[in-house]
């Protein structure tokens, strides 16, 4: 799976190359983003724009990253699509994370919630 | 690999038959949402069927035990009160889906230890309705109704 790292900005921030996280690739992504990730940063933001689905495979992922991470390092996320924003609202995981609605309100320091 | 949709558009039944592994699963999830785009109702319905059946079948490829020719049937009917969706397979010994048919169990005290599954179950509970386990002669047969939104109950 593709990943990019974009560190230009205050805040490193981590896009998917694909339209889904999911039960056939959620190992692959979990091992890509580990890879990518910058050492220890403060703050690191995965932009799910353009990910329009994530099953509860992609959803234990992206919590898998959030504790490996952790406490170092905060994973925040960004600009979520309605199916996204409805399996992380049901599974209560909006209130675990810090969910930004634009990728630059997370660098800015702004929260959604 | 192979996900066989068996009939399409102009019809309010789409059936699939779906080799037991995680690319024609998503393979499947994608036509059935694209056949559900045509009725042109609200994307909150699309996106619960999409979420629900995920669930289900890939908890079916996970923990079914099913060999490699032996397919999932699903079948999915737009109805007045709600996306109708059958699902069945040939799985020797595999009951977990008998306990569907339960109250969403997922707290808030799990949520917050950061679980990495059993989301997948809550999923299910929480967006579908009548959900109905039925141990078929050579497998198991799930039934389950997903609601309409307002929206769309007045477009069908």
């Amino acid at each position: 799976m593709n990943l990019s790292l974009d560190e230009n900005g205050a805040i490193p921030v981590i896009s998917v190359g694909a339209t889904r996280i999911d039960a056939a690739c959620a190992i692959q992504f979990k091992d890509a983003f580990q890879k990518t990730v910058p050492k220890e940063p403060e703050r690191v933001i995965l932009d799910l724009d353009g990910v329009e689905f994530v099953d509860s495979s992609g959803l234990g992922a992206i919590v898998g990253l959030m504790k490996i991470l952790a406490p170092e390092t905060r994973l925040e996320l960004s600009t979520m699509g309605e199916t996204v924003n409805k399996v992380f609202a049901l599974t209560r995981m909006d209130q675990v994370f810090t969910i930004h609605e634009r990728v630059v309100d997370g660098v800015c320091g702004a929260k959604l919630q | 690999m192979a996900c066989v949709a068996q009939s399409f558009n102009e019809s309010i039944n789409f059936n699939l038959s779906i080799s037991p592994d995680p690319l024609s699963v998503r393979d499947a999830l994608e036509q059935l949402d694209h056949w559900l785009a045509g009725f042109r109702g609200d994307q909150a319905d699309r996106s619960s069927t999409q979420v629900v059946m995920a669930e289900v079948l890939n908890n079916i490829v996970e923990h079914g035990s099913l060999g490699p020719n032996q397919n999932i049937r699903s079948s999915i009917s737009v109805m007045s009160n709600g996306i109708e969706c059958s699902v069945i397979d040939e799985a020797p010994v595999y009951r977990a889906l008998a306990n569907l048919s339960g109250e969403p169990s997922l707290t808030r005290e799990a949520s917050i230890q950061l679980a990495e599954g059993g989301y997948g179950v809550f999923l299910i509970q929480s967006l579908a309705v009548d959900i109905r386990y039925i141990e078929v002669e050579r497998g198991n047969h799930l039934e389950f109704r997903i609601p309409l939104t307002t929206f769309s109950e007045q477009i069908y």
